[in-house]
């Protein structure tokens, strides 16, 4: 009887050793069983900093709409940009904080209020960059605040100053496609989707005398239109970009050739990553979970990080991880992305992991 | 095999003395044994009811004997016993044939009713005095099981007087009833002699109800000869320093009885445990427990080594220190169970370190508020499996913050194994 109660018992055993050696052998079996109350990104881990005695908060406050975005200013270099609401005594403000990418505190806070003085109290809206004047370090910053909301925040002096809506983007809460700067010119552009055909390109600087120009860069292809713009990256020597959206009804993911940025911007031809991490119809959370980077775009699916190249195939990443509990953003340029922990208010650099 | 009327009658005869019968005949009154019974009584243990008078009397007793009989009829039935109709009783045969007042003639007669017990009860005058004896025999065993004898004066208030003898005798009637064992041991047998081994030596061995009578010497105890009934059980209280106490039951059989006796079981004060977790495959844990009340109630200490890694370029393994204390006992199934279920509690912290220069040693304290294990127990050693609820308290440099502990494939589970000593 002992006999046999034993052999039931290394049956259990055997199960759990199997798992433990095949977890080493398989990381999708390593991944399950590795599932840690300790956050999956850990071992990429750069830097990390506390930013609570940063925000401009009072007892009480509450934090709300907390987000990173990882901007490059008109002189090319690179910030990391915290937004969010804080709520003081029932009045709404909207503020932003500036980091360099090694997490160092550049600027801020920038409220709403010194923006647009007491009283004037608005929401956040977003941040981009490039701002007007080439070489400067300064980035576009957008309350909620029409009838124009960007202004254009110089890191090294702290100073803000209202920034002219040449092209009329009007309040920015969608201005979450990081623009690009072209090094050789300085010019720099913003993209947006433009109905459900094509994406729009705007040189929002450096152009001579700011002149509107807006160009479609491809159009959807055959059958197929424009459900949602995902996104742009540079390439790697940034002197064009590669743009990103989700076609419907197919659900895929495409992206356009390399899209020369000097000059006359010409137009890129189409090509299909061939991969459908969506649902083929809606479900897409944009633009939190999709983030486009040098050489592909990386999205969240099923609770999983994934990086889709644009030259095929993907590299999995950690578990996304509580999503009410942390931001994430990734940097369009470099081998880091951020993460913020909003309860903590802990921000971390982090390795990406293709 | 059922008995035939002839058989019975002709197995009466032989039984009862002959010479006897005419005497008895004219001395024994005979009154019917029952009238109207309660439903309920028609069922259980069989009685017959039979009343004699005491040589001598003549009629002086005849009044009483009815109401005696009537008397003792219903508070049987009351009792549950299911009285035996009219025809039985004093009016059998066997029971005239035979001296009525003896034991023996009561038994034999109501044997040959086929009753379970038998009620007999007497009356005898002395001058105004009146005297009642009532008794109550098991008639399979021959057991008294209940008696009375009591005497007062003649005329009415004998009458009350037997009613009292017989509530009187209510509770015992019906504890005999309660009690009734029908494969009670009819032997009286006893063992020849008692010896017991065990591999406990020093091991003290004492009766149910009395002071040890030795100890184990070269594995063997004698214990002082006592004339046990074969077929009956003794408790033997066996005890050890270092061990539990145990009752051990031991059946006695004729001749002589050579036991061996199971051995104590130890009492274990240390445990040390080796387990792996859910959550933590890239690493395992150890614990150890003391024991201030053996095998049951611990306190104990445990520390968890597990990595992260994701054995990509670029990616530093991330490695967790966990050590943690707790309190806790065995609350389910005794040390000797096969099964055996607990709860504790504690307090721990996680130090986390990144294998990097730049990046700080991070904290995470915690509190163990809710664990249940289950064992399986093979003693000394067990199998268990643990399940924990921590919160952590987002003290210090952490990493957690303040947030339920679980898994992200549900709550911490350890599988592993420990061995006391």
């Amino acid at each position: 009887m002992v006999n046999g109660a034993l052999r039931k018992i290394l049956g259990v055993w055997a199960v759990f050793i199997a798992a433990a050696a095949g977890s080493l052998l398989f990381p999708g079996c390593a991944d399950f069983f590795a599932m840690s109350a300790f956050p999956s990104y850990l071992p990429g881990l750069e830097k990390t900093v506390n930013i609570r005695s940063r925000i401009p908060w009072e007892k009480g406050s509450v934090f709300s709409d907390i987000w990173l975005r990882a901007v490059t200013s008109g002189s090319g270099k690179r910030f990391l940009v915290m937004g969010g609401n804080f709520d003081n005594s029932g009045v709404q403000n909207g503020f932003f904080l500036v980091f360099s990418r090694d997490l160092k505190h550049r600027g801020g806070p920038v409220t709403s209020e010194d923006v647009y003085g007491a009283g004037n109290v608005y929401r956040i809206g977003n941040a981009a960059g490039p701002a007007p004047g080439s070489g400067s370090d300064s980035i576009l910053l957008a309350f909620d605040a029409p009838p124009n909301s960007l202004v254009a925040y110089d890191v090294a002096s702290g100073t803000v100053q209202p920034y002219a809506d040449i092209f009329g983007l009007g309040t920015h809460w969608n201005l979450n496609n990081p623009g690009i700067v072209n090094p050789v010119t300085g010019d720099a552009y913003y993209f947006q989707q433009s109905g459900m055909t094509a994406v729009e390109i705007k040189a929002i600087s450096g152009m001579a005398a700011h002149t509107p120009y807006t160009r479609d860069a491809f159009a959807t292809p055959l059958g197929e239109t424009l459900e949602v713009f995902l996104g742009v990256a540079p390439t790697p020597d940034r002197s064009g970009a590669v743009l990103f959206f989700k076609g419907f009804p197919s659900g895929k993911i495409f992206a356009s050739a390399p899209i020369a940025l000097s000059g006359p911007l010409a137009g890129g031809a189409l090509i299909t990553t061939d991969d459908t991490p969506f649902p083929v119809v809606g479900g897409v959370q944009y633009p939190e979970n999709v983030f486009a980077a040098p050489g592909g775009l990386v999205v969240e699916r099923d609770g999983y990080w994934r990086f889709l190249r644009t030259t095929g195939g993907r590299v999995e990443g950690p578990k996304k991880e509580e999503w009410d509990r942390y931001s994430w953003t990734f940097a369009p340029e470099g081998d880091l992305y951020y993460i913020l922990d909003r309860e903590s208010l802990q921000l971390s650099s982090v390795r990406t992991w293709w | 095999m059922k008995e035939t009327p002839a058989e019975k009658k002709s197995r009466i005869r032989k039984v009862l003395p002959a010479a006897n019968l005419p005497a008895l005949f004219l001395l024994l009154l005979f009154f019917p044994a029952s009238t109207a019974l309660p439903a309920e009584a028609q069922k259980g243990l069989s009685v017959a009811v039979f009343v004699h008078a005491d040589p001598g009397e003549g009629e002086a007793s005849t009044a009483y004997l009815e109401h005696l009989s009537g008397a003792l009829a219903a508070r049987l039935a009351g009792e549950g016993f299911r009285v035996l109709p009219r025809g039985g009783g004093s009016s059998s045969p066997a029971f005239a044939a035979g001296d009525a007042g003896s034991g023996a003639a009561v038994l034999t007669a109501a044997r040959a009713l086929q009753a379970d017990a038998a009620a007999v009860g007497s009356c005898a005058i002395q001058g105004r005095r009146l005297f009642i004896r009532i008794k109550l025999y098991d008639v399979r065993t021959g057991k008294l099981e209940a008696a009375a004898m009591e005497y007062g004066l003649t005329g009415l208030s004998g009458y009350n007087l037997v009613e009292e003898m017989v509530d009187r005798l209510g509770p015992e009637m019906a504890n005999y009833r309660e009690s009734y064992d029908p494969d009670e041991p009819l032997t009286d047998e006893v063992m020849a002699g008692l010896l017991l081994h065990s591999p406990d030596e020093g091991m003290e061995v004492a009766y149910e109800s009395g002071a040890p009578f030795g100890r184990v010497e070269d594995g063997t105890i004698r214990p002082p000869y006592v004339p046990f009934r074969v077929g009956s059980s003794i408790d033997l209280i066996k005890s050890k320093p270092g061990h539990h106490p145990e009752v051990e039951t031991v059946t006695v059989t004729g001749g002589i009885n050579e036991v061996n006796l199971r051995p104590l079981a130890r009492k274990f004060r240390h445990e040390t445990s080796l387990y792996w977790s859910n959550g933590q495959s890239l690493g395992a844990g150890a614990g150890y427990r003391y024991y201030p009340y053996p095998d049951y109630l611990f306190i104990g200490a445990d520390y968890q080594f597990f990595a992260q890694h994701d054995f990509k370029a670029g990616s530093s393994p991330v490695l967790h220190n966990d050590l943690s204390l707790a309190a806790g006992a065995y609350l389910f199934g005794a040390h000797t169970s096969r099964v055996r279920l607990g709860l504790s509690g504690g307090l721990g912290v996680v130090t986390t370190s990144f294998t990097r220069p730049d990046l700080p040693v991070y904290t995470d304290y915690y509190i163990n508020y809710f664990s249940a294990f289950v064992d399986l127990n093979y003693r000394p050693w067990s199998f268990f499996l643990h399940m924990a609820g921590r919160i952590s308290l987002g003290w210090g440099n952490n990493i957690l913050g303040r947030k339920q502990m679980s898994e992200k494939i549900g709550p911490p589970v350890s599988l592993g194994v420990r061995k006391k000593w």
